[in-house]
């Protein structure tokens, strides 16, 4: 039995903090984000073996909640913990699951910045900071408030995980890994271990699902020819 | 973009009517319909859409269909007991599957389902029971379910039996529909089965498309897909056309000429014929499966 050696904290920190996330970066709202697929695939490419655990949200007295989760990298697990918010970053009081899922999402990325990766997102930001602007606009908060129509479209295109750039993001993710199967078995269980998600590229993506279906077949192509020799 | 040829030469209005089949599958990747038909058959039609010839004259027992549910859904469209021609949604392993049924009897609860067909097809549908209609209406009763949040209590097929006569009618046993309507109760299954079966038949299909992608092969029709008759060993007399008697096996046929008194019978095999795929899939030309099996594999 081999004991590969576990990265440190030290390590991956001076690993995934120079990566440039720059170019992945997305905005809405005149805030930039990265999305959750992006900073997966990411972190992905520099450490496979990551997992991710969401934990229970946490719900307070005034009917707001906080949603957690923690990423493990080898012998090393950051956590970080969001309050679900709206657009205008003020908590909502009893939120639906979408709009939990949705700040889920968010967390997740915080997560994986807590480990260096996209973190100057982060910089400048006092979220944190006591704030007499956001404690009065909790207290001015009606206890149901009838969310507006501007605030449904945004958090109708918030709540579709599956944008445009994910389907880019997919395709380029997925390519690189197809590319690098060994035998056709490979790719015929990497295919069914994704078929949901190929299959959702297809409704909403066609020419995406165009573009997949022919790495799909070149790399098919190429192991059945180096079968042959 | 399947082709529409007109061998014989059938009326032009004929032919415009053939053409305008206004069947959709809505806003889905796949139907009811598709999700019954076999993985290899629908694969084939996807990708040789612009290959598929189809004659006119084997499209009219489809126009005759066609225009039974058109006049139907006129006939109850706004009536407050029944809910006519509903197309319902779900998603389903990154598939938008749909379906839409003729009709709802608000009151009984009961799905019902139209279908233009032969009286033999009722009889046997009578005795036996007709595992195509009973999976396509539970697959409604399903979406039916998850669209509406309402449970059926029970399902039905109402059929225009298109070749029903009074003479067959006096004729025949008590089997045979008693009029040119017929309507036959479908077994509705648990929530569970229902939803097991969807899920399957989804899964086969993601599967079979995958594997074409990667190996350009298809999983084959089974031979209740392909309405595949049985191979048949046929006893022969010289000078006469007709065989004596037609058996299972090899074994029956020597067996049965071993006992019998006449002289100079033979045995010839008849390979039993995959009906649909010979006379009723129209994707049978592309199909390396058929071709193999008539012998005509390029």
């Amino acid at each position: 039995m081999t004991n590969k050696k576990q990265p440190t904290y030290a390590e991956i920190w001076d690993t995934l903090s120079k990566v440039d996330v720059s170019e992945y970066v997305e905005e809405k709202m005149n805030l930039s984000y990265l999305s959750w697929s992006r900073a997966w695939w990411l972190l992905m490419e520099h450490y496979p073996e990551a997992t991710y655990e969401y934990h229970e949200g946490k719900k307070f007295d005034d009917g707001t909640v906080e949603v957690s989760v923690t990423i493990t990298i080898g012998e090393t697990s950051r956590m970080a913990t969001l309050p679900v918010m709206d657009y205008k970053n003020k908590a909502i009081i009893s939120p639906d699951a979408r709009q939990i899922n949705d700040n889920k999402q968010r967390c997740f990325v915080k997560a994986i910045a807590m480990f260096g990766l996209g973190i100057d997102l982060y910089r400048g930001m006092s979220d944190d900071l006591p704030d007499e602007e956001k404690d009065k606009a909790s207290a001015d908060k009606p206890k149901q408030e009838e969310p507006t129509a501007e605030v449904i479209e945004l958090e109708v295109n918030e709540t579709d995980e599956y944008t445009e750039a994910w389907a880019d993001v997919f395709v380029e993710g997925q390519s690189k890994i197809i590319e690098a199967m060994k035998t056709i078995d490979d790719l015929r269980g990497f295919y069914k271990a994704n078929m949901e998600k190929i299959a959702i590229l297809g409704e909403r993506f066609h020419e995406k699902r165009e573009e997949l279906d022919a790495i799909f077949k070149t790399r098919s192509q190429e192991l059945e020819d180096k079968k042959h020799g | 973009m399947v082709k529409l040829t007109n061998t014989k030469n059938l009326p032009q209005e004929i032919v415009r009517s053939v053409q305008s089949d206004s069947y959709t599958r809505g806003k889905s990747t796949i139907s009811a319909t598709g999700l019954l038909q076999s993985p290899q058959q629908r694969v084939l039609a996807k990708e040789y859409d612009d290959k598929i010839v189809l004659d006119v004259s084997d499209q009219i027992w489809k126009l005759l269909g066609t225009a039974c549910h058109y006049v139907m859904e006129k006939a109850n469209e706004g009536q407050a007991d029944i809910i006519a021609e509903e197309r319902m949604y779900a998603q389903i392993n990154g598939w938008t599957v749909s379906g839409q049924f003729d009709s709802m009897s608000i009151k009984d609860k009961t799905l019902k389902d139209l279908k233009v067909t032969s009286a033999w097809t009722v009889m046997r549908a009578m005795s036996e029971g007709k595992i195509e209609w009973e999976q396509q209406l539970n697959i409604y009763a399903w979406l039916f379910r998850q669209n509406r949040n309402e449970e059926l209590e029970k399902l039905e097929i109402i059929t225009v039996n298109r070749d029903w006569s009074l003479r067959q009618k006096q004729n025949s046993g008590a089997d045979y529909p008693d009029s040119n309507i017929s309507v036959i109760p479908i077994k509705m299954w648990t929530e569970q089965e229902q939803k097991d079966f969807i899920y399957e038949r989804v899964n086969l299909h993601q599967e079979a498309e995958g594997e074409y992608l990667i190996s350009g092969t298809l999983p084959p029709c089974s031979d209740v897909e392909r309405w595949k008759q049985p191979d048949a060993y046929r006893v022969m007399k010289p000078r006469r056309v007709r065989a004596l008697r037609v058996l299972a096996t090899d074994q029956e046929a020597k067996d049965y000429i071993n006992k019998s008194a006449e002289k100079g019978l033979t045995i010839e095999f008849a390979k039993g014929e995959s009906r649909k795929c010979k006379d009723y899939c129209d994707v049978s030309d592309f199909c390396n499966q058929y071709k193999m099996e008539i012998g005509n594999d390029q």
